[in-house]
């Protein structure tokens, strides 16, 4: 849920804010969880929200766009972001700076995948098309 | 959501008194001397020293019922994980292997794995005190502070306060959100189908989300007509200046991630000190 | 004397919008003056406070024409930073503008933002909260302050920049009307102390004459109507032709043919002299002079000794009894923190009473669920940003129908005529987003109307609004309650709780200190004193015009003014 609307907020504001919102996101709720975060996931957060502002580049939702090619482009860029950040960061960095064992982490690593790569698009796609839908285009707006 | 943010409490003692850098600096230098190691007589070395600030601290048990609970939940989560996965990791860092005992031929019970798996669980006992000591103890507002001083850009930072100034408002925001719209007839019990809350979810997220963007627009607007963005850098109300107290609190710090560091690469110069 | 701001032959579109937002508009403000900005919903009141503070073209981008200077500084050479360096802003919403995480760096933002010494910068914001009377509260979190407190703060923040110009955006809206009435106080002495050239925009024009303006400047689509001094503008019509309500006393000697020319200071609400216009007024309220009947019907919900406390040590509602009639009009009153709303969400189950029995019609409310109670008691929360759900007002008005099941052709028909009384209608097929914060108010209140339940609670329900949207909101809450809906408001309005209920209900504290008609009410100077309230202009006219029976004054005050309205 909370990486589908970081991954939003990167659609409208693009990679940096994504980037912050996640790896500030994270975390303050391994703080408020855990009391201390778990620094390779946190990385692997802000990489996430990194790559999904990418898609600030690819839509126009400010004007109000919203067609198969932005859906396109928000897929694309979430598969892509999460694998990266879920599937190669965090597992590395649980191995170089944890020494965690290989297998454990890959697998965490994969349903981390799963559920929050699934989770983003969806919540992501339900936002934009939410938030296209309030944009007006310029000088389209007089009473009926 | 009782779970209360940022449980700062005004309290007069030493650790309070420290600047919010020193307690930054600490944190950081204590959690990476753990962090980077499996040697057991450094974890236990910052645990006491943590369990020392926290009675310094005044922290009482209730206020971290909750955080612990969470934990314990993670740590055997993580701890049957590992076994299951690699039985014989302890092997695997340790070189030896010492069979106690074998329910099957994987599933084998080896005094490593057992040492590693308890080192580990010491090392998260050990690192869990010094991220509460520090949020219980630093003024929110001097954590942005102390962060824009070791470096971090300062609109970073203070999105992060910002973040925290706004967090109440959200939260308090999305519960009146989600009664109004279970008012409205929006039922978000078990008896709704799966697919059809989560929509129902989304949709009452989307309020909130308008209202949090409706409040970004008035408060970027409010904090660029009080001049925020005009300079390359800033400085902080809340700062406070170190004082001889913070000095040697740092260092101490230091000390123990240099000795953890030194014990990992010149005296057992392994990451897993295995005493046996 | 220099001037500060100057519009030549100004004009404004916004790149959204198809037509121009502000038509050749010629104004001066000389230094050290005070100005109110008066205008209905919509006038480009607004937009005209953003083109003086910079926000325009800084946020709000779009076609400029003619000339603007600030403090004989062409406006497009001026970036924001420097036109916050001459304009100070402090906006309606108090609460967007606390960006600090307690007083003092609240206070301080400004000079964080100019690199200054820390050390100098605590000097400065200890002297500036001392100005605005913060100066004990430098460590309290935003939390722990109330609105008028934060308006302060906001004040204070804002005077560390030591700004010639100070312009104020609609800055009583969220305030209770004995704070209001302090943070016009505030002003005045910033304006007289400091020498600041004071600009404010507002619609409450009685609230904001508290203490005097210079000028007043009506403005209306886009252009400016009258610019003179408030009793010229008193004598002409054109306050009331542009939806701004009038000050009671003077809208009182009006309909009493008073010679308004005749009366001394006139715009001071509480030093004017009625001179030889007495007897105009006495005459009148003899003519006029009717009773209100009070009407007696059977009790629609019943709450008996209810009890609230989020942490069970400080109590919010203390032991609070009320019976609320079938088509009754009601008034909840009190001060900001009083336990106004969150008596009204124990009603709706938003919060859960500690103690206590609800009644409605007879059934025990205690174990019903929010739903259970939404269908018998709808309830319209004061920021409608946190109702809306839909992207399009036709949606959000059908939604609450829709759950329940009804034919989409009764919908559109119930939709249409819910739009249509709220006037709405021309804006159905709008995106929510594109409607004005009143427009939005409008929505939500229709979507909750749609339900048609039996008693209708509000929190706030005209706050923000100006004089004619108060009208239709209120004449059309009216109606439905004419209908024999019971309508509960929780409100600041002295003007609402007066005009429009029948009985108020006085809360402070968490406990109800009284229950009687408005003007019996607002005729009790110490009730008045001990729940924040405002002692109304009328029952100082009615002192000075010798007549003894205060409160039969406003009431037939009230009565003529719904007989001119219909």
């Amino acid at each position: 849920m909370a990486y589908g609307v970081s991954a939003f907020f990167g659609c409208l504001f693009g990679p940096v804010a994504s980037c912050l919102i996640a790896a500030i996101g994270h975390t303050l709720n391994d703080f408020i969880f855990y009391g201390s975060p778990w620094w390779s996931w946190v990385v692997a957060s802000a990489v996430s929200g990194l790559v999904a502002g990418f898609a600030y580049y690819y839509t126009k939702l400010d004007e109000g766009e919203f067609n198969k090619k932005t859906i396109l482009a928000i897929i694309v860029i979430n598969v892509i972001g999460n694998a990266i950040a879920w599937v190669l960061v965090a597992p590395c960095l649980d191995i170089v700076i944890y020494a965690e064992p290989v297998k454990k982490v890959f697998l965490q690593g994969l349903m981390s995948f799963a559920a929050d790569g699934i989770s983003s698009i969806v919540v992501c796609l339900l936002l934009t098309a939410a938030y296209s839908k309030t944009r007006t285009k310029t000088g389209s707006l007089d009473q009926e | 959501m009782k779970i209360k943010m940022f449980s700062y409490s005004q309290l007069d003692t030493f650790i309070h008194r420290l600047s919010g850098l020193t307690k930054l600096i600490s944190f950081l230098f204590l959690s990476f001397a753990v962090m980077l190691t499996y040697d057991y007589r450094i974890m236990l070395l910052t645990l006491v020293i943590s369990m020392i600030a926290f009675k310094v601290a005044k922290i009482q048990l209730k206020q971290i019922k909750i955080v612990l609970l969470y934990v314990l939940f993670f740590l055997v989560m993580n701890i049957v994980l590992t076994y299951v996965l690699e039985p014989d990791f302890g092997t695997e860092v340790y070189g030896t292997r010492t069979i106690l005992f074998q329910f099957n031929s994987y599933f084998i019970v080896t005094k490593e794995t057992m040492f590693y798996l308890a080192v580990k669980t010491l090392k998260y006992f050990s690192m869990i005190p010094l991220g509460l000591i520090f949020i219980f103890t630093t003024n929110p507002s001097e954590f942005a502070s102390s962060l824009n001083h070791i470096g971090v850009p300062y609109k970073v930072c203070t999105t992060l306060s910002l973040t925290l100034r706004y967090f109440p408002d959200i939260i308090r925001d999305y519960t009146n959100i989600s009664l109004a719209q279970q008012a409205r007839g929006i039922e978000l019990s078990k008896k709704e189908k799966f697919s059809k809350r989560f929509v129902m979810t989304v949709k009452m997220v989307i309020p909130l989300i308008f209202s949090t963007l409706d409040r970004v627009e008035v408060i970027s607007n409010a904090m660029s007509l009080r001049g925020y963005g005009k300079l390359k850098k800033r400085s902080w109300y809340s700062y406070r200046k170190l004082q001889a107290s913070d000095y040697c609190v740092c260092l101490l710090s230091l000390a123990v991630l240099v000795l953890s560091m030194v014990m990992r690469f010149y005296v057992t110069k392994t990451m897993f000190y295995y005493p046996f | 004397m220099k001037t500060m701001i100057e519009f030549k032959d100004f004009s404004f579109q916004y790149k959204s919008q198809k037509k121009p937002t502000l038509h050749h508009i010629n104004l001066e403000i000389k230094e050290g003056e005070k100005v109110l900005i008066v205008g209905p919903s919509g006038s480009g009141k607004s937009t005209l406070g953003h083109c003086i503070n910079g926000l325009i073209p800084f946020a709000y981008p779009g076609k400029k024409e003619g000339k603007l200077f600030i403090e004989e500084n062409d406006s497009e050479k001026l970036d924001i930073f420097s036109s916050s360096k001459l304009v100070g802003t402090v906006m309606q919403d108090a609460d967007s503008q606390f960006v600090g995480l307690n007083v003092g760096e609240d206070i301080a933002f400004s000079l964080e933002n100019n690199a200054v010494e820390t050390d100098k910068m605590h000097e400065i914001v200890k002297k500036v909260a001392n100005l605005v009377g913060m100066g004990e509260f430098l460590e309290q979190s935003p939390l722990e302050l109330s609105g008028g407190q934060k308006q302060d703060v906001c004040m204070a923040g804002v005077m560390v920049d030591e700004a010639p110009i100070l312009l104020f955006d609609e800055p009583l809206a969220n305030l209770d009307p004995a704070t209001g009435k302090l943070v016009i106080e505030l002003i005045d002495e910033i304006n007289k102390t400091q020498k600041k050239t004071i600009i404010i925009i507002e619609h409450r024009l009685e609230d904001v004459l508290h203490r005097p303006v210079d000028r007043i400047v009506l403005v209306n689509n886009g252009e400016i109507l009258a610019d003179c001094k408030p009793e010229e503008l008193f004598a002409t019509t054109l306050l009331e032709d542009n939806g701004i309500r009038l000050p009671l006393y003077v809208q009182a000697m009006k309909y009493a043919d008073v010679d308004l020319g005749k009366v001394k200071n006139l715009a001071d609400d509480t030093d004017y002299d009625l001179q030889d216009q007495k007897e105009k007024l006495v005459h009148w309220y003899n003519t006029n002079k009717t009773d209100v009947k009070k009407i007696e019907s059977a009790p629609l919900l019943t709450i008996k000794d209810l009890c609230f406390s989020y942490d069970g040590v400080k109590p919010i509602l203390d032991h609070v009894s009320l019976d609320v009639h079938q088509g009754e009009m009601i008034s909840v009153v009190g001060k900001n923190g009083a336990g106004k709303s969150t008596l009204c969400k124990c009603i709706c189950a938003f919060e859960k009473a500690d103690a206590g029995t609800l009644t409605f019609e007879n059934t025990d409310m205690n174990d019903l669920s929010v739903k259970e109670r939404a269908d018998r008691i709808g309830f319209v929360l004061q920021n409608p940003n946190q109702m809306i759900c839909n992207t399009m007002i036709f949606d959000e008005v059908a939604m609450g129908l829709r759950n329940r099941g009804i034919s989409e052709d009764k919908i559109k028909e119930k939709v249409e005529n819910t739009l249509k009384i709220c006037g709405l209608y021309p804006f159905r097929n709008w995106p929510i987003s594109a409607l004005s914060y009143g427009q939005k108010k409008r929505v939500t209140i229709a979507s909750i109307l749609a339900l048609e339940p039996k008693m209708i609670i509000l929190d706030e329900p005209t706050a923000g609004q100006d004089y004619r949207r108060y009208s239709e909101i209120m004449e059309f809450l009216k109606s439905l309650n004419e209908m024999g809906i019971a309508i509960v408001m929780i409100t600041h309005d002295m003007h609402l709780m007066l005009e429009y209920t029948t009985r108020s209900v006085v809360l402070t504290g968490g406990k109800k200190i009284a229950d009687a008609t408005p003007s019996e009410v607002l005729g009790n100077e110490a009730l008045i004193e001990r729940a924040n309230l405002k002692k109304t202009s009328l029952s100082t006219l009615a002192a000075k015009a010798g007549i003894e029976d205060r409160i039969a004054f406003i009431d037939t005050f009230i009565q003529h003014e719904r007989g001119h309205q219909i």
